[in-house]
């Protein structure tokens, strides 16, 4: 597989304005609804791959007095986690810079361990279920939420939009990706030993006026800004034809009274044995 | 586009056993959840293809003592959907041979409820005006429709997916509109509706139980000789391709990662 050029080694996303902006839209309440009636005042959390700490903020104080410790590879996100748990007086809330398939804690730390779109960033899944499963204590949960490209659509599509996110499906398996692991996770799960698997699946709708107007920029300014498209093109996911016509379907898409923007999920909560 | 003697739309091949089975599964509280808080005693609901009546049931209590009349196409449907609510006297069931055409004056309901029907009514824009004559303005509509594309079963088994785009190929032979989801808020834009509420969500099957129920769903209904001799004169399938989905399902049914989901749209919105 080509090795990417980016900061991070399993990650190509970036981390734009636009992006972090997305990631912020999450939160605990909307994106880790699937984990919250496990969560009780005094257990401690581990969030992997936390990035800016919007969910995990949302986790801590679910768990608070308890612990909540995120994780994320990179420093600015990190740095971002920190100030935001600062600001809403979370103090339970701990950020390491650290890699997910190494962790910094000893075994059987924690009794959940969370994960929102992270596997399908990371290469080797079960090097990922696997070290998790070492820091959980026995007994312990483990949730993710992880998108399937195959069900996300944007709707109308004028013939064209649909092929960004094929683009976006390839991007990712380039970069040893997992673009429709939301559907693959039970398997994942059962496979590195956790057991009383429970599967869903689940939207993030983008709709109203607002809604729209942010899936407009972010496709506008993180996923047709020349540092993807530049690495689409490389990978021979995309031309640079397409991208302008991608960005006009898109201009054409925002004004459109039907405008619809569905990303698909699948969630899984399990058991360590 | 169809010859109405040649063969049976889909959805009369799908009055069988099994369909009728999924369709008893659906209940007001966890099919349209999201119409439910829109509902108060008193008010006169419409349900706009009711089916067996597994939701008008819900929808029904939720309105009374307000009058709930179902309207349906299918007499066993109507019939079995009469006796599921017996001792509701507040529903009131129709058989009607044209949804396009309801039996009611107009402005003579609060709110209107249309789960899994648009996708298989030819003309999207009859449908709705209809819905829209007998709500009184101000009234609700809510809709719930599936996304054939957005919907898929894992793992594939090299072929299990073909099943979704069969199906979506059978329904749209018929003039029916398999993706009807997504162009749900702009269908109900374009009807003249405003202050539309958009959502969706996935049917997903996956819990043991679960899988075998759809197991006997696929086995018993969709590769059942009459859908499989529908398929090939749609020509939306081949001898072989059945042979693959019929082995391949026989061992999804025992595999540790099986996994079913539909998608569904679903919006809420108000008659000017």
């Amino acid at each position: 597989m080509t090795t990417l050029e980016s900061s991070t080694p399993d990650y190509t996303m970036g981390f734009s304005d636009e992006m972090l902006e997305s990631l912020r839209r999450f939160t605990a309440e909307t994106h880790a609804r699937h984990l919250l009636p496990y969560l009780r005042p005094g257990l401690r959390v581990l969030d992997f791959g936390c990035g800016p700490g919007a969910i995990s903020v949302g986790l801590a104080k679910a768990v608070d007095p308890g612990e909540l410790h995120g994780v994320d590879m990179d420093e600015s996100q990190i740095n971002l986690a920190r100030a935001v748990a600062q600001q809403r007086g979370q103090e339970n809330a701990k950020f390491h810079l650290g890699d997910v398939t190494a962790l910094p804690f000893e075994d059987g730390f924690f009794d959940v361990a969370h994960c929102h779109n992270v596997l399908v960033h990371v290469p080797d899944t079960q090097a990922v279920l696997t070290e998790v499963s070492r820091v959980l204590k026995p007994g312990g949960i483990i949730a993710c939420r992880e998108m399937i490209a195959g069900s996300s659509f944007t709707h109308p599509d004028f013939g064209i939009i649909g092929k960004a996110w094929d683009m976006f499906h390839d991007l990712l398996q380039a970069d040893d990706g997992h673009p429709q692991i939301g559907k693959e996770l039970k398997g994942h799960i059962l496979a590195a030993g956790f057991e009383n698997v429970r599967a869903t699946t689940s939207f993030d709708v983008h709709s109203a006026p607002a809604d729209v107007a942010f899936i407009h920029a972010f496709a506008n300014r993180w996923f047709l800004s020349p540092e993807i498209t530049e690495a689409a093109i490389k990978y021979g996911a995309s031309t640079r034809e397409l991208c302008d016509r991608i960005r006009a379907a898109y201009d054409r898409w925002r004004e459109h009274p039907g405008a619809l923007c569905l990303v698909a999920f699948g969630e899984a909560v399990a058991n360590k044995p | 586009m169809t010859d109405p003697d040649s063969v049976e739309p889909v959805h009369r091949i799908g009055n069988v056993e099994p369909v009728t089975n999924l369709l008893r599964g659906h209940t007001a509280e966890a099919n349209v959840p999201f119409l439910l808080p829109y509902l108060r005693p008193g008010l006169r609901v419409l349900n706009f293809g009711c089916g067996p009546g597994s939701i008008s049931v819900g929808l029904a209590k939720a309105a009374a003592p307000g009058e709930m009349h179902s309207v349906g196409n299918n007499p066993r449907h109507v019939e079995e959907a009469r006796a599921r609510a017996t001792g509701q006297d507040n529903a009131v069931f129709h058989q009607v041979a044209d949804l396009t055409a309801l039996p009611f004056e107009d402005g003579f309901f609060d709110v209107a409820n249309c789960h899994n029907t648009l996708m298989y009514i030819p003309d999207t824009r009859a449908a709705l005006a209809e819905v829209m004559r007998v709500l009184k303005p101000g009234g609700i509509i809510g809709c719930r429709e599936m996304i054939c594309d957005a919907s898929f079963i894992h793992p594939n088994l090299g072929v299990l997916q073909t099943i979704w785009d069969m199906y979506a190929g059978m329904v749209a032979f018929d003039d029916g509109h398999p993706q009807m989801g997504k162009r749900l808020k702009n269908d109900i834009l374009d009807a003249g509706f405003e202050n539309i509420r958009v959502g969706a969500s996935f049917d997903t099957y996956s819990a043991p139980g679960q899988i075998a129920f759809i197991h006997s769903l696929i086995t018993g209904w969709f590769l059942s000789p009459e859908v499989e001799e529908v398929s090939a004169k749609y020509g939306v399938s081949t001898p072989q391709i059945w042979e693959r989905v019929r082995a391949a399902v026989g061992q999804w049914k025992d595999a540790p990662d099986a996994i079913f989901a539909m998608a569904w749209s679903e919006a809420v919105a108000n008659k000017p």
